[in-house]
Order: C-alpha cells, then structure tokens, then sequence
C-alpha cells in the first residue's frame, strides 16, 4: 500500500532540512525551496533548532530575509515558552517532593533542566513526560489533579492497562503532562525501576528530579519513535531502501537521537542494543540509528545501523500500528486497549492478544 | 562593585544577528537586549572587567558625554548582567 505523502515531506525536502539542522553540507545540485523547507520544519517542530543553524556564519543561506526573521522570531518564542515551562515543571517537582515523590523526566521534559546541546531553547516541547517508581504515579496524578489539572477532554481517557495514566491539562497551562507508570508501551514496572536505578540527578542538584542515563534516552527516544504507525509502516514494509519511511520520521525525536549520541562520555552502544533486544525491538533501534545516520550524520556503529532487519509478519502490542487495530476492532466487535492489543469484549479483562497480521 | 572584576558566564548564547545583540542564559533562559553601547562593553569584557576600565572605555569612545553618566550607565549594565547570571566575578 502506497500512502500519499504531502509534496512538501518529499525525501528531498527532508534531507536538505536535515543537512542544515545537524550542519552537513547540503545534499543534491538544487535545494528545495526554502519555504518548502520552512513549512517540514514547522510541521516536525523544529523551527528553533533551524535558527540556531542558520544564524550561523559558517552556515550561510540563501534565504529571504522574511523567512529568515520568521525562523529567529520562533526561536525566540520558544525561548519565552520554555522559561515558563521550566518555571512551572521547577514549581512542580517542588510540590512533588513535600509529597516524598520523584520524577523522572522522559523525552522533551529532559531539555528544560540538562539540554544535550546546552541551549534549553532549542527543543519545542509537546508535553510533559513524567515516569514515577513503581507504585507512586496514582499518587502524583492524584497531587496534579489537587494542583488544578484536569483530565485533557480531548483524549482518550488511559486503559488501566497503558504505560502511562490520562492525560492532563490545565486551565492556565500550555503544557500537557503525561504520568508514567513504564517508560514504554510494552515494558513494565522491571524497566521503570531499571530507568531509576540507573537515573542520575538533574545538573542543577537543587532541582528535584531524575534523569535517565545516556543508553536510556537513547533507548527510549528510539523506541517510542516508532509509535508513529507510518513510519512503523515504512520500516516493516519497505526493507530494501530507507527513503519511503524519511517523510515519517519524526526530526525533533531524529535530532534529539543524534545529540544524545554526541553526550559525554560516549553512549555504551552493546549495552544499549542489549537492551534493545531484551524489549524485543533490536530493529526498531537499528533502523532508527540507520535514519539518524544516513540523514543527520550520527555517529552510530555500523553495526548498529542497520536497514534490512527481518521483521516478526505478526506485531503486538505496542508495535501494532493502532489505526489498524481500531479499524480491525471495528470489523470483528472488538475493541482496543488503546495500545494495540486486542481485547474480545466479551472477554474483559482478558490480556489474550488476537494476533493479527500487517 | 568599584574595584571587582567581571567576566563573561560561559551559560550564555549571543545572538548578533539582527540590530542589536541578544544574550540568552542557558540555564534559567532569561534574555539580555543589548544596545549598541552595551554589546561593546559585552564585547570589552573579554579584556576589560572593572567598572572603571570599562567606563573609561566608553569615555574615550564617546568624550562629549560627561564621564559620570558613563560610568552610571557601566554600572547599570553591570548589575542588570549580574542579576541574570550573565557575568560572574572573576577569578583571583
């Protein structure tokens, strides 16, 4: 099944987007147009970190000056946003720790205390990602909601059974927050103590909060990349060449992958495939290395960045694409967990997964 | 603050890309605009950090105005840097 792509996530378009964000000499004998690029940038969020590059003397473009000042005024925006995020996450872990509660931040929430390329500004933040110790995460859900946060209308209320409680929002916030009981669909409470026990302490130690370790955010940064179901698609189906599943890759997550690869002291590789594999998603980290490398130039072993991974023809959990799995659900009077497994409704409380081939 | 020394926090991004320079802290992501009097003092604090080596800088850059406004204006963008982190005093 060909999916349509919209002209502007052509391959193209995402490689020369690509080249300017990591700073690799332009690919191709006729770049894009520039707003075409603008308009990937915005689209994967990733405008700041477009400044940040351009603004850049080595880096000339030749852009129009509008365009140009479009990027550095979202640059700027960000940098209003992310002062008040990081004000309100520091209000939060204060309230979280007279509870005798820590978080764990996860994904973008990482920037706003211990950015990997030192500027807190350069990252958007979609929402906030916090992982509790085993046992804990009712209790900060129940504190959040005390603190005025409500459960996001827009969403899906969580199964019991995800990785991570409702959604919340706030009246007065921009900033949804996720709870997390695992780090990821399909772990469990093994891996949210395995993330704590090698967490390390926020950089400014005033702040109480966790960070995973480096071979942490490296797993969990490629891993969740593929709850995307297009580029899960892609990367299943197309095993001869990288190029259908560019427009899908999420380049905020790629671009975080490849500055979390260039962190010191260097990321242990092995331990962070092992790790990979006793997840069962050796393939997932791999072809998200052979992204990052092929388009950023990420320094990922080549052993580690491979393309042509032997994917299982039957997918569960948390690497069935869940479009299709509402849409079979639909057809057969099931319903859906709401991370991919199949539950018979007649049948609740069943964890039985229906195998259901993609 | 007579006699301190200053040096520049390396917790800083200069952006010297539009009319006037911005700074940016990297930690706490307050920002600085500089106007074109201040980003030369920015620039003097590689080699200059009391407040009197720099206020005799913008004295001989500008002799017209009376040296106690420079030196009021010194200490102004001094501890507005300093209250945001963007200076910290020098080491001995």
């Amino acid at each position: 099944m060909r999916r349509f792509v919209h002209p502007w996530r052509r391959p193209e378009i995402v490689r020369r987007l690509a080249a300017l964000l990591s700073g690799l000499p332009p690919a191709g004998d006729s770049p894009p147009d520039a707003g075409e690029v603008l308009i990937l940038a915005r689209y994967w969020h990733v405008v700041p970190a477009l400044w940040l590059q351009i603004r850049e003397p080595r880096n000339p473009t030749t852009w129009p000056p509008g365009l140009v000042a479009q990027v550095r005024a979202a640059y700027y925006d960000n940098v209003v946003r992310n002062q008040r995020l990081r004000a309100e996450l520091l209000r939060l872990a204060a309230a979280f720790a007279r509870e005798g509660l820590e978080p764990l931040l996860l994904k973008g929430a990482t920037h706003l205390v211990d950015p990997p390329g030192r500027n807190p500004a350069r990252r958007i933040l979609g929402d906030l990602d916090l992982l509790f110790r085993p046992g804990q995460a009712e209790a900060a859900q129940a504190l959040l909601l005390r603190l005025g946060w409500i459960l996001d209308p827009d969403t899906e209320p969580a199964p019991d059974d995800l990785h991570h409680l409702s959604r919340l929002v706030h009246p007065d916030q921009d900033l949804p927050i996720e709870v997390h009981r695992h780090p990821l669909h399909g772990s469990g409470e093994e891996w949210a103590r395995e993330f704590f026990k090698a967490s390390v302490p926020a950089p400014d130690a005033s702040i109480p909060v966790r960070l995973p370790c480096l071979r942490h955010r490296l797993l969990h940064n490629a891993l969740h990349a593929f709850d995307n179901p297009d580029l899960l698609h892609w990367c299943s189906w197309e095993s001869t060449t990288s190029e259908p599943a560019l427009p899908h890759a999420d380049l905020r997550q790629l671009l975080d992958f490849h500055d979390f690869s260039r962190m010191t002291p260097a990321p242990d590789w092995d331990a962070l495939v092992e790790d990979a594999r006793r997840l069962g998603r050796a393939a997932d980290l791999g072809q998200w290395g052979h992204l990052a490398h092929d388009i950023l130039g990420t320094a990922v072993p080549p052993h580690l960045r491979k393309w042509g991974w032997m994917r299982p023809l039957v997918r569960s959990g948390s690497t069935l694409p869940r479009y299709l799995a509402r849409q079979a659900a639909t057809a057969a009077g099931l319903r859906t967990a709401g991370n991919g497994d199949l539950l018979p409704s007649t049948f609740p409380g069943s964890h039985a997964r229906i195998p259901l081939s993609t | 603050m007579p006699g301190s020394r200053f040096q520049r926090s390396p917790s800083v991004d200069v952006d010297r890309t539009g009319e006037d320079v911005i700074l940016l802290h990297t930690e706490s992501l307050e920002l600085r605009v500089l106007n074109p009097a201040a980003a030369v003092l920015w620039d003097a604090l590689e080699e200059f950090g009391t407040l009197e080596e720099l206020s005799d800088l913008l004295v001989s850059a500008d002799p017209n105005t009376p040296a106690e406004v420079h030196r009021q204006r010194t200490e102004e963008f001094l501890k507005s840097l300093g209250d945001g982190g963007f200076i910290r005093p020098a080491g001995p």
